[in-house]
């Protein structure tokens, strides 16, 4: 009987050897609303773990976290203010428990999954069911496919000039949308008939690089580098005559950005 | 023998070329009837829409009472939109059929307007009745122009497609009808939009805030402007920079400088000729492996500011994205502490070394203009009352923004949950009206 006791104590002690082992997996930065990565993962699971986060863990910090957060520091009497800190850790650390290589290899496969604390593990996973991963919050409400149809564009019209360059061309397309006289959808201005060049030819369709997409970012971001162009053509190759008669802004690389 | 072989298979060849080359063409001719079909049918639905567009305003003109006047040029409000979308469609391209266009949208926007109000407290004023009558003849006339196009169209059987071929390929369209007719309907409409929208107090001032006439300071040359932007971003001294000046369609005058960064990165800076006040600031490099959290990024930014001489800003929002923060400061109004969401800089933070490498200036610019701020009327506790009951407030304090009517408004913000989501309601702090509601 007396071995029995000595056993168990001892397996609760390696038990409780590992869990804190486990438990300072945060890298010890400050974690907010916007944050995307491992601590954000961490802190989703752990909020999970007692109740508090009911969303998906997907490692993106947004305002779902950002409530879950504050509720958990207001029940544990720490400061409101929805930044993770080390206090907020540390006492997240010593009530919760955090299974790292199960959220990991789950988001890995791409399964629906909770992380609750008390119920087993197998009863929390529905194998290939993820809901597909929310388009990031990007300003003024654009969408994935939005900026995916945008860098197509850009990518089309503008691939061999310099960066901004690129963000120029994505920021008459922004100008356009908002302009009265033209469509009022990216895809409208877009797919306008002679508008653009690389859609008439099927330019359009080509795959577009990182590059193009980051400049799309820049310009949905408000980065505007025509400085409130509407049109732009290249002097060389512009076959239109009434372009020329347009107010002219600036150049860059090739092109005549006007109004 | 061999002769006969020789000629067969010269014959087969012949053959299947030439049956390669029917199957080609009759693909071909499909594809275009199909494309000629989807242009036939935008075009027809444009005429169809302008006619119960025309009728729409008719009837609007004929009612007296609120109740159906709301229905009424809310229809008209969908009607334009109709037909602005339709004209998009069609293979005009680049020919300037602006007035045409923007005469849709005006339209558009004076019927929403209208519609939106309370009829019952502010019937139509004479000025808006003759309004609607003057748009009621534009339209008749716009009307007039597109129908005779369209009848031409089909009697003399045009097509689109080949318009488009025309107008993708030739310097000026000279003698087409089709082109003359759209002018037409461009022309008729020209004049008339700035003698019936004269424009509101609140789009002169949108006008000034974007040509960016309140801006002091007296004018930079391009070395000062090499100079200023050596102290911004650090650059050293003895770089070769490139400065271009603005050319005279701009809205405001400006300095365009470009340099390559001591390990080859292209870097661009705008800044206003007058004071030169900086615009925009962007640099592009490759990221590295990330050393700062999103936190540290935040903090680096608001020094980066302070430095700057941007002292009556705050962090309100950031992001990570691909290495790189994104974060959105707005103007804080001391002592009152009202947050103002419109006078916005944007800065992005590279991950890798906390290095600034992007820098937007022209929100906050643009909105720059001394304000004459007031006292809340309505407490918040007050505004909270106005919100719906499922809305659970989380967080709450004063802000200015600027209304669907062009207004800047003080208004009491709050931040809170509906269900999952996450809404931004802004209530006026004169009138208890609720201003705007957003889904973050």
């Amino acid at each position: 009987m007396k071995r029995c006791g000595l056993f168990i104590m001892a397996l609760v002690m390696v038990q409780g050897f590992f869990y804190t082992n486990e438990s300072h997996a945060f890298s010890g930065q400050v974690i907010q609303r916007g944050a995307f990565g491992d601590d954000v993962m961490e802190l989703q699971s752990r909020l999970q773990y007692i109740g508090y986060y009911e969303g998906q863990i997907d490692a993106d910090f947004g305002w779902g976290t950002y409530w879950a957060l504050r509720n958990f520091q207001q029940d544990y009497g720490l400061d409101i203010d929805g930044f993770a800190g080390q206090t907020t850790r540390d006492q997240l650390v010593n009530v919760t428990d955090y299974d790292e290589s199960y959220v990991r290899s789950n988001i890995e496969q791409g399964n629906r999954f909770t992380h609750y604390g008390g119920v087993p593990k197998e009863q929390q996973v529905e194998k290939g069911k993820a809901v597909p991963t929310k388009a990031p919050k990007y300003p003024a409400g654009y969408s994935d496919n939005d900026i995916q149809l945008m860098a197509n564009a850009v990518y089309g019209e503008a691939r061999g000039e310099p960066y901004v360059g690129q963000v120029a061309v994505a920021a008459v397309i922004l100008n356009r949308i908002q302009a009265e006289q033209f469509p009022n959808t990216a895809s409208g201005v877009i797919f306008e008939p002679l508008a653009f060049t690389a859609v008439a030819d099927g330019q359009i369709w080509l795959e577009p690089n990182e590059q193009a997409r980051r400049a799309v970012l820049d310009a949905i971001n408000g980065w505007d580098p025509s400085e409130n162009a509407l049109y732009y053509f290249n002097p060389d190759t512009a076959t239109s005559g009434w372009i020329w008669g347009r107010p002219q802004i600036k150049k860059i690389g090739q092109h005549i950005f006007g109004l | 023998m061999k002769k006969t072989l020789i000629l067969s298979v010269l014959f087969i060849a012949v053959f299947a070329a030439v049956s390669w080359g029917m199957y080609q063409k009759t693909q071909k001719d499909a594809l275009r009837v199909h494309m000629e079909n989807q242009y036939q049918r935008a075009f027809h639905e444009v005429n169809y829409q302008m006619d119960l567009l025309h009728d729409e305003i008719g009837s609007t003109l004929a009612m007296n009472a609120g109740k159906s006047l709301t229905p009424a040029l809310t229809e008209v409000w969908r009607l334009t939109s109709l037909v602005h979308s339709g004209i998009g469609q069609l293979p005009l391209g680049l020919l300037p059929f602006n007035e045409l266009e923007g005469f849709l949208t005006k339209i558009g926007d004076f019927s929403y307007k209208a519609a939106v109000r309370d009829f019952e407290s502010t019937p139509l004023s004479d000025d808006e009745y003759a309004k609607l009558e003057t748009l009621y003849s534009q339209a008749a006339d716009i009307q007039y122009e597109l129908r005779s196009i369209q009848n031409e169209v089909l009697t003399e059987q045009l097509r689109w497609a080949d318009l488009e071929v025309l107008l993708a390929t030739a310097d000026e369209v000279k003698d087409n009808s089709v082109i003359d007719g759209f002018k037409a309907v461009d022309k008729s409409v020209e004049g008339y939009t700035a003698e019936s929208f004269v424009m509101t107090e609140q789009e002169t001032a949108e006008q000034r805030r974007i040509q960016l006439s309140h801006i002091e300071g007296k004018e930079i040359t391009d070395k000062e402007a090499m100079t200023k932007v050596q102290d911004f971003t650090g650059t050293k001294e003895g770089t070769e920079m490139e400065v271009t000046e603005s050319l005279d369609g701009a809205d405001y005058p400006f300095y365009s400088v470009y340099w390559e960064t001591e390990k080859g990165n292209h870097a661009t800076m705008d800044l206003t000729k007058k004071g030169g006040y900086p615009l925009y600031y962007l640099l592009s490099r490759e990221i590295e492996k990330e050393t700062l959290s999103l936190y540290e990024a935040g903090e680096k930014g608001a020094a980066f500011l302070k430095e700057q001489g941007f002292d009556d800003v705050v962090l309100e929002n950031s992001r990570q994205d691909d290495g790189v923060a994104v974060l959105t400061f707005i103007r804080l109004i001391e002592p009152q502490n009202i947050y103002v969401n419109s006078d916005s800089i944007h800065l992005k933070v590279a991950l890798d070394n906390g290095e600034v490498i992007g820098f937007l200036g022209m929100d906050y610019l643009k909105n720059g203009e001394a304000r004459q701020i007031e006292e809340p009327a309505i407490t918040e506790s007050e505004a909270l009352e106005q919100l719906h009951s499922n809305f659970k407030v989380h967080e709450s304090r004063l802000a200015i923004i600027r209304n669907e009517m062009g207004d800047e408004v003080l208004s009491h913000e709050f931040i809170g949950t509906l269900g999952e989501d996450t809404f931004r309601i802004f209530i006026n702090s004169q009138n208890g009206q609720e201003e705007k509601v957003e889904k973050l």
